[in-house]
């Protein structure tokens, strides 16, 4: 089952920021990461993550730098910043707040 | 360090491996999509280099193996080899030109059929209403109700038949009218058009029963069941462009199908048929047209009108003719307006 693009773009933020609290990487290593954590419920249009790095740098919740990957070749690094996790552990407890709530009604006696 | 050559024929893939990099042909394709990204925002070169560098990753990982092929990219590549669709759709009905026409008629025949049989069924659950209504000495308000109920049913299933139709052919299989051969196809508008003929249609003459030619009522009613009529007559005539629209649209085609609609209905309505009056009085029927069966008296006569919500007119007279031409060539107009076919015939034209 493909989730509504609502869902996808909702949770977009909130995953570049915890896979960027793994470890620093770049867009496309991003990307893959999550796409092959996804593992298949849904895929995200690479080209549409760009902005939203660029906007979370704009937002200092990540830094980047330019400098060589592992495969040799020169790309842009995204680091996570101290406010960055703030948010990242403010919107996963949103989230689960919301996932709870949901779970609870759906699940519940009138369910 | 492994090389990767993008050719027209031939692609050798290394290993992907450290300090790798594409070569300097398919580099610049790969550049120039990042321009046609980034340029229209007039974004900085950094901007590009990250672009580009994505782009570089994912042909690498697409040419070594790494990035698997899925089903959209397999189908992205294969309509980028195969050519531009409507291009090649276009050499397509060319060289087919004889096939096309046959299948439009095809389509003619069987959107005839398909009004044929609706209006057949119409008009005998018409009969069957005046029957009940007559014999149960049922109210007249019902009876004009079921009777619009049954005009709107008649106008409108057609149009729930083109639609299912359409979504057979979009699967892909091949309905009926497209197997039978048009002898078979014209034998069953014939006997539809004379089981028509030979429907009776009925009518109740008396001081409660429902008179179709009558209509009841006030002339705001009367105004509005017109206007009614009319918009339900140019919806099927649209629905029935709809379903003859068939590539190549052309103006030629769109007009040809509001045309076959015009003389189909006007055919439909030309068709004689016999009237059947259930009358207590009988002061509606003729005297040499009444006729006593088993104590009831009927009155029979074979006439030239056709009945639309009560109203009676001479179907190849003079007005009822233009009326079924105008509402067919407004209908035309609109469709080729509403889905962009006057743009198309204009490049049609100008190609």
């Amino acid at each position: 089952m493909q989730p509504n693009k609502e869902l996808i773009g909702a949770s977009t933020r909130l995953l570049i920021l915890a896979a960027l609290a793994r470890e620093a990487s770049y867009g496309y290593a991003v990307i893959k990461s999550i796409n092959d954590e996804a593992d298949g419920l849904f895929v995200w249009q690479e080209g549409t993550v760009y902005p939203i790095l660029h906007k979370l740098e704009k937002e200092k919740l990540v830094r980047a730098q330019w400098q060589q990957a592992d495969t040799g070749r020169r790309r842009k690094y995204y680091y996570i910043t101290a406010e960055g996790r703030d948010a990242l552990a403010d919107g996963a407890e949103q989230w689960n707040g919301f996932h709870e709530m949901i779970t609870s009604m759906a699940g519940g006696p009138n369910g | 360090m492994p090389r990767i050559v993008l050719s027209s024929t031939t692609i050798r893939v290394g290993l992907l491996m450290d300090n790798q990099h594409l070569e300097p042909a398919l580099e610049e394709e790969a550049r120039a999509l990042c321009a046609q990204i980034t340029v229209a925002h007039d974004l900085d070169p950094e901007i590009q280099e990250e672009l580009y560098g994505h782009v570089e990753d994912k042909i690498l990982g697409y040419l070594s193996g790494e990035v698997p092929v899925t089903g959209d990219d397999a189908i992205i590549l294969v309509r980028e080899h195969f050519g531009d669709a409507r291009v090649i759709k276009s050499l397509l009905q060319d060289v087919h030109v004889t096939e096309v026409a046959v299948s439009q008629w095809r389509r003619y025949m069987a959107a005839t059929i398909a009004m044929l049989a609706c209006s057949l069924a119409g008009a005998a659950a018409l009969d069957a209403v005046v029957l009940v209504i007559a014999f149960f000495d049922m109210s007249l308000v019902l009876a004009v109700w079921m009777t619009c109920a049954i005009g709107i049913m008649t106008m409108l299933v057609p149009w729930a038949i083109f639609v299912y139709w359409r979504r057979i052919l979009r699967a892909g299989r091949r309905p009926w009218y497209y197997r039978w051969s048009f002898k078979i196809l014209g034998a069953i508008v014939l006997s539809l058009a004379l089981s028509k003929m030979f429907l009776p249609f009925i009518m109740a003459s008396g001081p409660t029963y429902f008179l179709p030619h009558a209509f009841p009522g006030s002339n705001h009613l009367r105004i509005m069941s017109i206007i009614g009529a009319q918009t339900l007559l140019f919806l099927q005539c649209l629905s029935w462009i709809w379903w003859c629209d068939a590539p190549p649209r052309t103006g030629r085609n769109t007009l040809n199908a509001a045309w076959a609609w015009c003389l189909i209905y006007l055919f439909l309505s030309a068709l004689p048929r016999i009237s059947l009056v259930l009358s207590d009085t009988m002061e509606s029927v003729p005297p040499f047209e009444r006729v006593f069966y088993h104590g009831t008296l009927f009155g029979m006569s074979a006439n030239w009108t056709m009945p639309v919500f009560g109203r009676s007119f001479p179907p190849m007279g003079r007005f009822g003719t233009v009326e079924i031409i105008i509402i067919g060539m407004v209908a035309a107009f609109v469709y080729a307006l509403s889905t962009g076919a006057v743009k198309q015939i204009r490049d049609g034209l100008t190609r």
